[in-house]
C-alpha cells in the first residue's frame, strides 16, 4: 500500500509539476510590476542631479570627459534620420529618455559613451606575453579591440520602431545588483513600449548556454545577454547571430572576438573606473606600500577589470607600490574577512591598501577584518555602487568606490536596442557615464539604486 | 511457457518510472509554446549531452557498489586540457580528445587502486581525488577560461547535424552511441554481469571466483572514461571551460545522481542500468526546458530526487522484513493437512 501511494504520489507531484511549469514562463510583461525605477518616471529631476556631477568633478580623476566622446547613436533628436515607419516609436523613445529617472535622480536612459582605443603592436596572442602587470597584456580585454573585418552578417534592422517589439534578457545571476537591473530594464521596456521576458541562470554557465538556445527557440526580435563568462560569450553570441537574432551584449564586457557577433555592447567602463581609483589610491599611498586584491568570479570581465586594471595602473603609475596577494574567495562576508585577517597576519605592517571587486558583502568582510585587528589604517576601496557600500564610504571604512549605474545600465541597454529598430547606426562600444564616490560627494548619489 | 499478466500496479510504475516520466514531460511539452521545435530539440539534447556521460560513468560505478565523485571535476579537467593543448601547443582536435579522455581513464585507475588495493572508501578517495584534481586544473590554467577561439570547425561539427533530418547535433548522437555501447558490455558481457555480482554481494562474487578488486577497477575505469571523453568534447561543443564549471546553479553531478536514482539504479549497488539513467536525464534535460525558472528547476529536481530515495528506502525495509521468509510453507502445511479454505 505504501509503495503504491508513494509511487502515485511521484507520479502526481511531477504530472502537477510540470503542468504548472508549462504555464510559467519567464517574466512576463504583461505580469510585471512596476518598479521603483519606473515610479521615479513622473518625478522631475531633482537638484542632486547637477550637484552630483558637480560633486563628481571635483573628485581626482572622477570626469571621463578628456578621454570619453559620445556615441555616435547618441545624436540629439532633431539629427537623426529616422525612418517613416519609426517616428512615433522614435518620439515615444524620446519621452522616455526624458522622463525616467534613477532612484539617484541621474537620467536612466542617458547617452552612450565611446572610448579612444591606443594602437598596439601585436594580436591577443602576442599582447598576453607581456607581463600581467604591464597595460598592454590586457588591451584586448579592456577595449574591445576587435577585427571588425570578420565580423558577422549581422541582421537588418527593420527600421520601423521598438514598439510592439519582443527582447528577451538573459541575465548572469541572482543578486541584488541583478534585481535592480531587471526592475529598470522592465521599466524601460514599459515606457519605450517593448516586451520582454528575463531568464536567470543563477551564475551557472551551462544554464544560461541552455537559456540562450531557449531564447533563440523562442525567436524574439532581440537578445540581450549579460554574459555569465567572457570567454563563452563568443560561442552564445555566435549561435544568436548565426539564428538571424539580433544580439546585444549588456554589463560584462565579452572577449574581443565576441563583438563579431554583437551588434552593439553596452555598459560601464569598468577598466577605466578601476585605473581612476587606483590612481586616486595610489597618491594617497604616495607612491608606496603593498595592495592586495580580492577579485569578482573567476572569468568573467569584472574578474579581469577590477582586478588588473587597478594592478597595471598603480604598476605603471606607482612602482614602487607592490602587489602583495591576490585572492578569489566569493561574495560571502565571512570568507573575504578570513581572507583579509589572514593577510593581516601575514603581511603585518606591509598591507596597506586592499582593492575589492564588489563593495558590499565583500567590503563589510574587509571593513570587519580590519577593525577587529584595529587596522583602520589599510585603505579600502570597491566597484560599487550599493547601499551598504555608500554606507561605508560615508563613515570613511571605505575610501572610496567608483559610481556604476545600475539602472542607467538596463536603461542604456534598451535605449540602444530601441534606436537600432528604430534604423539608426547604433555605437559598437556603448559606456556609461563613470564617476568615483568618496566621503565628500557620497551625497550625492543617495538613495541608492540598490 | 507462463503467460505474464500486465498489471498496472506500484510495481510497474516503479520499474518503469524513467520511461514514464519522459512521456508525461513529452506530453506536457504539447502545452509549451514552441516546445516541440527541431532547434529545441537539438538544443535539449545537445545541452544534455555532459550530465549523460557523467551519469553512465556514476552509475556503471554505482552498480559495481561505489561511488564517484570525481566525474565533475574530471569533466572539467578534461574540457580545460582539451581546449588548452589545441590552443598553445596547436596540437589537432581529435589528439587533444583522446588526451582528454585518457586522463580520465588514469584517473579512473587511480580512483581504483585507491578503493580496492588501499581500502579507501570509494566516498572518501573521491573527496581527495577531486581536490587533487581541482588543484591541478588550478595549475594547469592559472584560474583562467579556456577557449577554442576562432577554430570553430569541431565545434561547429559537434553543434551541427549528423543525419540531416533527425533534429539531433552530433555530440548527442556519439554520447547515444557510447550509452548503448557500454549498455552492451554491462547487459552481454561477463565483465558487465560481474559489475553487477560485486556490487550486488562482494562476498559471494569473491567466493564465485570473480576478481572483484579488478572488476571494480575496470568500473571506475569506464567512468573516467566518460567523464574524460564527455569533458574533452563538451569543451568543444560549448566553446569554452573554466575551473569553476557546475560549481554554480544545478551542479551537473548532482542532476547525474538525481537521474540514478529516479532512473532507478540501486544506491546500494547491484542493480541497475546506463539505459535508465539514459532516459532520466533526457527527461530531466527536457524537464529543464519546460520549466524556465532555475529555480523551479531546482525544486522540481530535487523533489523528484526526494521521492524516489524515500521510495527506494520504504521499498528496500519491506523487502529486507520478509527476507528469507516463506510465506506460501504455511499455506502448502493447510493444504497437505487438509485444512485449506
Amino acid at each position: 500500500m505504501m509503495k503504491k501511494s508513494l509511487a502515485i504520489l511521484l507520479s502526481g507531484t511531477m504530472l502537477l509539476s510540470a503542468a504548472f511549469m508549462t504555464g510559467c514562463g519567464g517574466g512576463s510583461s504583461s505580469e510585471a510590476p512596476k518598479s521603483s525605477a519606473a515610479s521615479e518616471a513622473s518625478t522631475p529631476a531633482s537638484s542632486a542631479a547637477p550637484e552630483a556631477s558637480e560633486a563628481g568633478s571635483e573628485a581626482p580623476a572622477s570626469s571621463a570627459a578628456p578621454e570619453a566622446s559620445e556615441a555616435g547613436s547618441a545624436a540629439p533628436a532633431g539629427d537623426v534620420n529616422v525612418p517613416e515607419a519609426a517616428k512615433a516609436s522614435y518620439e515615444k523613445l524620446l519621452a522616455a529618455e526624458e522622463s525616467l529617472m534613477t532612484t539617484d535622480n541621474h537620467p536612466m536612459m542617458a547617452e552612450g559613451l565611446s572610448f579612444d582605443v591606443p594602437a598596439v603592436d601585436g594580436d591577443a596572442a602576442a599582447m598576453e606575453e607581456l607581463p600581467e602587470t604591464d597595460k598592454n597584456h590586457w588591451h584586448y580585454k579592456e577595449y574591445l579591440d576587435w577585427d571588425q573585418s570578420a565580423d558577422a552578417q549581422f541582421p537588418e534592422s527593420p527600421a520601423d520602431g521598438q514598439e510592439g517589439k519582443k527582447v528577451i534578457l538573459i541575465v548572469h545571476g541572482a543578486h541584488a545588483w541583478t534585481t535592480c537591473y531587471t526592475e529598470a530594464f522592465k521599466a524601460a521596456c514599459d515606457a519605450v513600449g517593448m516586451t520582454y521576458d528575463i531568464y536567470d541562470p543563477n551564475w551557472d554557465q551551462a544554464n544560461q548556454d541552455s537559456y540562450v538556445d531557449q531564447a533563440i527557440n523562442e525567436r524574439p526580435d532581440a537578445i540581450v545577454v549579460i554574459p555569465v563568462s567572457a570567454d563563452h560569450a563568443t560561442q552564445q553570441f555566435k549561435k544568436i547571430t548565426d539564428a538571424g537574432i539580433p544580439a546585444f551584449c549588456s554589463n560584462t564586457t565579452p572577449e574581443a572576438d565576441a563583438m563579431n557577433f554583437i551588434i552593439s555592447y553596452t555598459g560601464p567602463n569598468d577598466w577605466y573606473q578601476m585605473r581612476t581609483l587606483a590612481a586616486m589610491l595610489g597618491e594617497s599611498m604616495e607612491g608606496k606600500g603593498g595592495v592586495a586584491y580580492i577579485t569578482h568570479n573567476v572569468g568573467g570581465s569584472p574578474y579581469y577589470a577590477r582586478c588588473y586594471g587597478p594592478m597595471t595602473e598603480l604598476a605603471e603609475k606607482y612602482p614602487d607600490i607592490e602587489t602583495l596577494d591576490i585572492q578569489s574567495p566569493g561574495f560571502e562576508a565571512s570568507e573575504v574577512k578570513q581572507v583579509v585577517a589572514d593577510w593581516i597576519t601575514k603581511f603585518g605592517d606591509k598591507l596597506n591598501a586592499i582593492v575589492l571587486a564588489d563593495d558590499s558583502d565583500q567590503a563589510i568582510g574587509a571593513v570587519e577584518a580590519c577593525q577587529a585587528a584595529e587596522r583602520t589604517d589599510i585603505k579600502i576601496v570597491a566597484a560599487g555602487i550599493s547601499k551598504q557600500g555608500l554606507e561605508l564610504v560615508k563613515s570613511g571604512d571605505l575610501f572610496g568606490m567608483s559610481y556604476q549605474t545600475c539602472q542607467g545600465d538596463a536603461g542604456l541597454a534598451v535605449r540602444t536596442v530601441s534606436e537600432w529598430f528604430c534604423g539608426i547606426d547604433v555605437a559598437r562600444v556603448n559606456y556609461l557615464s563613470t564617476d568615483i564616490a568618496t566621503k565628500d560627494n557620497a551625497s550625492s548619489f543617495e538613495p541608492c539604486q540598490w | 511457457m507462463e503467460k505474464k499478466n500486465f498489471k498496472l500496479n506500484a510495481a510497474f510504475i516503479n520499474r518503469n518510472r524513467s520511461y514514464l516520466l519522459l512521456v508525461l514531460i513529452m506530453i506536457c511539452g504539447l502545452f509549451a509554446k514552441n516546445f516541440y521545435t527541431p532547434y529545441n530539440i537539438q538544443a535539449v539534447t545537445g545541452n544534455g549531452s555532459l550530465v549523460i556521460w557523467l551519469g553512465l560513468g556514476f552509475t556503471i560505478v554505482l552498480i559495481a557498489g561505489h561511488m564517484d565523485m570525481t566525474v565533475m571535476y574530471m569533466s572539467t579537467f578534461a574540457a580545460l586540457l582539451t581546449l588548452g593543448l589545441h590552443a598553445d601547443q596547436k596540437l589537432p582536435w581529435l589528439l587533444c580528445v583522446i588526451i582528454g579522455a585518457l586522463m580520465g581513464v588514469l584517473n579512473g585507475l587511480i580512483m581504483g587502486l585507491l578503493v580496492t588495493k588501499l581500502k579507501i572508501h570509494a566516498f572518501i578517495a573521491s573527496i581527495g581525488m577531486q581536490l587533487v584534481l581541482r588543484g591541478v586544473m588550478y595549475v594547469y590554467c592559472n584560474g583562467k577560461e579556456l577557449s577554442i577561439g576562432k577554430d570553430y570547425t569541431w565545434n561547429d561539427m559537434l553543434n551541427g547535424k549528423l543525419i540531416p533530418f533527425l533534429p539531433l547535433s552530433t555530440y548527442f548522437i556519439i554520447t547515444t552511441i557510447f550509452i548503448f555501447g557500454v549498455m552492451v558490455i554491462l547487459r552481454y558481457t561477463r565483465l558487465g554481469r560481474n559489475i553487477h555480482m560485486v556490487g550486488g554481494n562482494a562476498e559471494t562474487a569473491w567466493l564465485a571466483g570473480i576478481k572483484s578488486d579488478m572488476v571494480v577497477i575496470a568500473a571506475f575505469v569506464i567512468s573516467g572514461l566518460a567523464a574524460g571523453l564527455g569533458g574533452a568534447l563538451n569543451g568543444i561543443y560549448s566553446g569554452a571551460a573554466n575551473v569553476t564549471m557546475g560549481e554554480k546553479g544545478i551542479s551537473p553531478f548532482y542532476m547525474a545522481f538525481t537521474a540514478c536514482v529516479i532512473g532507478g539504479t540501486d544506491i546500494y549497488g547491484g542493480k541497475g542500468s546506463v539505459i535508465w539513467t539514459y532516459v532520466s536525464l533526457i527527461m530531466i534535460a527536457f524537464l529543464k526546458a519546460l520549466c524556465k525558472s532555475t529555480e523551479l528547476q531546482v525544486l522540481v529536481i530535487g523533489a523528484a530526487l526526494v521521492l524516489c530515495l524515500v521510495y527506494e528506502t520504504v521499498a528496500k525495509y519491506n523487502r529486507d522484513k520478509v527476507l528469507g521468509r516463506r510465506p506460501n510453507l504455511y499455506i502448502e502445511y493447510k493444504n497437505e493437512t487438509g485444512n485449506a479454505k
